[in-house]
């Protein structure tokens, strides 16, 4: 039986300026089982990063109901939801986003740093997710020393290191090239098969095939949902 | 995580080099600056301190009121031993006697002159912790003709400090035997000594005189209590002291005068100025100003660090959003930043103290003090460098840790430059207390430098200039030749004149009892008083207004002739006809006097004592042949060789006597000393001030420009000129520094107003040392800007634009 980790209802988040208030999402109502890949693609400003952020739990909903793990999660302080954040949630940005004066394995390490784990136990994990993603050799390298796709795999990494229940990904081949961009997503669909959640937001239609179902938005508002064939890597 | 917050400060501030080298050098130099404030700070305070009974050790002070009272630090003979003998709660006392000086010594063939050479009562070491290196501390000063000298008097007697005890040296024209080797007199010591001579060997008939008399102010007298003295609880018995001795004293010339006594704990003497005749004194409102200064300077290294940080804050700004997305808590990322400010002024503070090492050389000669860089490793400094650390830490840190602990995370990693909107104004608000700061340390230097040159322009009533004064030995053999030596310096023709007399101006000059006639009346009066031969009127510059110069013709000039000041003749009433007028001197009880004269001339008002005091009456005495010091003017041309001259001369003549002499304009100069430290270290405050606040303010334009870049590139793009950026760059700054001119003026006017009040003689303060301050911060400011409006003109606007 399948397992809900995200249902959302009536989600809302309104923008207010002094005079204008704008509706980034407007109704929003879904479901997210655990073990899926989704994809969430629309036009720019439809609010799909928006969405990301308040199911990343990194914004607050201004309205509706959002649920993580059976969690009331719109009702919470700011503070609780960094700690469900920091336990349950891996992120991968477009911009890859990792600390420039930081090593691969420093940069890796740090979601554990914040989960106080120890010193033996960080490196341990860090060295296996090193390994297994072909990035060992790299351990020592500075951000800028890599290329692109290569930052793309440690800030996948880093997002996986604290073995999160889900992996929430913003345009993550967004300022690749399509050889290193093709290299994430096999990344996050072999992820995905050894059962870790994915939800992500793309513009590509190529990206979004990957998943096994795409949500459509539009002026904020879900109005379309598909059921991809899953496809193997590539 | 600590070391994950070590870690990654470090490789920000290497990967940041110009950014940490200006915040760490602007931090670096504050603390440089604060260290050698608390050094001097810290010295003294610890005056006097190091006296192992200084709790329970008061100097007795006297008040005489006698036809006008005098509170000195110096008491009468008798005040020491009558009060121990009278008081079972004073354990013991030590009196100090100045033997005048400087003193010729003469050990064997050779001849020195020494200062700082005291009579003292053999209980000097019960009393007092001076350190006793060889000898008896309970003998070494009981017999007469005993004398303790230092450790580097007697390496520089006898070669070596154990070989000194049991040998002779010769003061004047007595032998005194060595019977103590004391530790050289401590740099934090109010009494300073080169030599301590047993009082007994005080000749035995002016002792007696000395002792009978109540009045006679010659010696500083320290009483050891058995327990510390509760303030005032003294007091009656002081008073009954009076009653019981002095008054019956007063009685025997039958006057209505009296004498009272104070207490003054030694714990605190180094800095109480209000007595008369005292020794050297710290000058607590230099303390406090130097105190100030330090954390005026110490603010403006900080506001600068925290304007360097929060332009840096952008680059930061994904650190924070990657931080806080992966589970930072606000507190966790307040305290990171705030670590890391630490940690830089931790670095500052090793480059602060390194900058001590190199500059402790001209410190120490600005302060006349004798640091070492291990002072700066002693128990208080590191108190306070723990101090300056945290407080430069916090400080600086907090506000960044604030602002960068705020920052959205989403919108950071969206891409989305953090916008700093709400804590503007506090940066407005420290910009502006920086610009305050240095506006009113530029104020401030230019305060005192006007003071300063005013007091070295001002007509003083005589002539200072090409005046060399040779200081005349207590020898007798010397005595004997001076107008022979006279003679041969007026033969040179580089020689313009030359005068004898007992005292100069900018030294210091003796007062002493006369009477003098006033009404029909012989009035008692303590006035200021100095001997003079005949040319030292012409000489000195000084005019004659009535009257005649004393004459060597005149027989009676040296016992029965005086000249007076004008301010003496305002102050006696004489303005009508002052000729003729009664004056003695060397009073008797019995109401006649060892000088019995008139006045014969009054000369022009002449600043004898430093522009800090007001003009005094003076009397002036006729002493051909008796002078302590020779005041020679030269031609001008080579001040050299005419000084060569007179060295040679001197030195056929005088025998082993040095030749010690010093220019007129540099003595009265010395006068000015505690002034002319004031200045240097306002000026170099004032210039670091000044450079730290234009890093500061440099670093807060650039964060501006990068704020603003979007609007400046379509600004630009729509036809904006480099003008026109420039303006609204810099109005801001402008705004700011008019307000901070506005607000400091009136602080700045009061505080230097307290500092003119030391004067008699002042300036008015000027109004363009507030206008070349802001004019100065003006340009200063502008120029900092230019460079960015340059950059501006450069930076292709539509590359910005296509990045936002």
């Amino acid at each position: 039986m399948k397992t809900e980790l995200i249902k959302t209802n009536g989600l809302e988040m309104a923008y207010r300026t002094e005079e204008i208030e704008t509706l980034a999402l407007n109704d929003v109502n879904l479901v997210i089982n655990q073990g899926e890949f989704v994809s969430i693609m629309g036009p720019s400003g439809c609010g799909k990063s928006t969405l990301l952020n308040v199911l990343g739990m990194l914004d607050s909903c201004s309205g509706g109901h959002y649920h993580f793990d059976g969690e009331a999660i719109s009702a919470m302080s700011e503070r609780q939801r960094a700690d469900i954040r920091k336990s349950n949630i891996g992120f991968v940005f477009q911009s890859f986003n990792l600390i420039d004066e930081l090593s691969v394995f420093e940069n890796v390490e740090l979601p554990l740093v914040y989960l106080n784990k120890s010193a033996t136990e960080r490196k341990k994990k860090v060295n296996e997710l090193l390994e297994r993603m072909g990035l060992a050799h790299r351990s020592g390298h500075f951000p800028q020393q890599l290329s692109g796709g290569q930052q793309q795999r440690v800030a996948v990494a880093r997002a996986l290191v604290a073995e999160p229940k889900i992996i929430f990904a913003d345009e993550p081949t967004g300022n690749l090239d399509s050889v290193h961009g093709d290299e994430v997503m096999n990344l996050l669909t072999d992820l995905h098969q050894n059962g870790t959640t994915v939800v992500m937001v793309t513009h590509s239609a190529h990206d979004a095939s990957f998943s096994e179902r795409t949500l459509n938005l539009f002026d904020g508002k879900l109005i379309s949902e598909t059921q991809n064939k899953f496809r193997e890597s590539v | 995580m600590i070391k994950n917050y070590l870690k990654i400060s470090w490789r920000h501030l290497r990967s940041s080099k110009s950014y940490s080298l200006v915040s760490i050098a602007g931090l670096a130099i504050g603390i440089c600056c604060a260290l050698f404030i608390a050094l001097y700070v810290f010295d003294e305070l610890s005056y006097d301190q190091f006296h192992d009974k200084k709790d329970r050790i008061y100097r007795m002070t006297e008040m005489i009121d006698h036809n006008g009272e005098i509170h000195a630090a110096l008491t009468s003979v008798p005040v020491g031993p009558t009060y121990a003998a009278e008081y079972p709660e004073i354990e013991n006392y030590v009196r100090f006697m100045w033997m005048g000086g400087p003193l010729t010594v003469k050990v064997g063939e050779k001849v020195y002159r020494e200062n700082n050479l005291w009579y003292s009562d053999s209980t000097l070491f019960d009393v007092m912790s001076f350190k006793l290196l060889h000898g008896d501390s309970k003998e070494a000063l009981k017999a007469p003709h005993s004398v303790v000298i230092t450790e580097e008097l007697a390496a520089k007697f006898f070669e070596a400090p154990e070989k000194a005890l049991g040998q002779s040296i010769r003061l004047g024209t007595l032998d005194f035997n060595v019977t103590g080797v004391i530790e050289n007199s401590p740099s934090n010591s109010d009494i300073v000594y080169s030599a301590f001579v047993s009082i007994t060997s005080v000749p035995e008939q002016q002792m007696q005189a000395l002792t009978q008399d109540w009045f006679r102010l010659t010696c500083y007298t320290f009483l050891l209590f058995d327990n510390p003295v509760a303030e005032g609880s003294f007091r009656t018995k002081m008073d009954e002291f009076s009653k019981r001795h002095v008054d019956p004293f007063v009685e025997t010339f039958g006057g209505n005068s009296s004498a009272r006594f104070d207490l003054q704990p030694l714990n605190k003497l180094h800095f109480d100025n209000s007595r008369e005749y005292d020794t050297a004194k710290g000058n607590p409102s230099y303390i406090s100003i130097f105190i100030i200064l330090a954390l005026f300077i110490l603010t403006i290294a900080c506001i600068n660090y925290v304007n360097l940080s929060l332009s840096q804050s952008i680059k930061r700004a994904k650190e924070v959003g990657v931080r806080k997305t992966l589970g930072a808590r606000p507190h966790q990322i307040r305290f990171q930043f705030l670590g890391e400010s630490i940690l830089i002024s931790l670095i500052a503070l090793f480059l602060g103290i390194a900058l001590v090492e190199v500059l402790l050389t001209p410190f120490n000669s600005i302060t006349s003090k004798s640091f070492e860089l291990l002072d700066v490793f002693d128990l208080k400094m590191m108190g306070t460098m723990l101090g300056i650390i945290l407080l430069v830490g916090i400080l600086s840190g907090i506000y960044p840790a604030i602002v960068l602990s705020s920052f959205d995370a989403s919108n950071i990693l969206r891409g989305s430059l953090p916008k700093l909107g709400k804590f503007g104004n506090l940066r407005r608000v420290l910009m502006l207390v920086q610009f305050a700061f240095s506006l009113f340390m530029i104020i401030g230097t230019i305060s005192i430098f006007s003071q300063m040159k005013y007091l070295q322009e001002k007509e003083l009533g005589f002539d200072k200039d090409q005046l060399v004064i040779i200081t005349i030995p207590q020898d007798t053999a010397v005595y004997n030749k001076l107008s022979y030596l006279k003679d041969v310096y007026l033969n040179n023709p580089n020689v313009k004149g030359i005068t004898g007399s007992s005292g100069i101006p900018g030294g210091r000059t003796g007062e002493i009892m006369f009477r003098v006639e006033q009404d029909v009346e012989m009035v008692e009066k303590n006035i200021k008083f100095m001997r003079m031969d005949e040319d030292f009127l012409g000489i000195m510059g000084i005019d004659l207004l009535k009257g005649r110069n004393f004459s060597k013709d005149i027989q009676t000039d040296q016992r029965e002739g005086f000249i007076v000041n004008e301010t003496a003749l305002k102050q006696f009433g004489w303005m009508e006809e002052p000729l003729g007028k009664r004056v003695q001197w060397g009073l008797q009880p019995n109401g006649g006097a060892a000088f019995d004269g008139k006045v014969v001339g009054v000369v022009e008002d002449f600043h004898f004592a430093s522009l800090h005091n007001p003009l005094e009456p003076l009397v002036i005495g006729y002493s051909p042949n008796n002078s302590l010091l020779f005041s020679v003017k030269l031609a001008g041309g080579n001040i050299q060789s005419s000084l060569d001259f007179l060295e040679d001369e001197w030195s056929k003549f005088a025998g082993n006597n040095p030749f010690e002499y010093q220019f007129l304009d540099d003595r009265i100069e010395t006068q000015y000393a505690q002034e002319n430290t004031l200045l240097t270290v306002f000026g170099y405050f004032s210039v670091l001030s000044i450079f730290i606040a234009a890093l500061g303010l440099f670093a807060l334009t650039s964060f501006t420009v990068e704020q603003r870049m979007k609007e400046f590139s379509v600004r630009k793009v729509l036809g904006a000129k480099v003008s026109d950026l420039g303006k609204l760059l810099g109005k801001e700054f402008v705004v700011l520094l008019l307000i901070a001119v506005v607000l400091i003026a009136p602080l700045a006017y009061y505080a230097i107003n307290i500092w003119l009040a030391n004067f008699s003689y002042r300036i008015s303060i000027p109004w363009f040392s507030f206008l070349a301050a802001a004019l100065l911060s003006l340009l200063i400011t502008t120029l900092t800007i230019s460079y960015h409006i340059w950059q501006l003109s450069k930076a292709n606007p539509a590359r910005t634009l296509r990045m936002e």
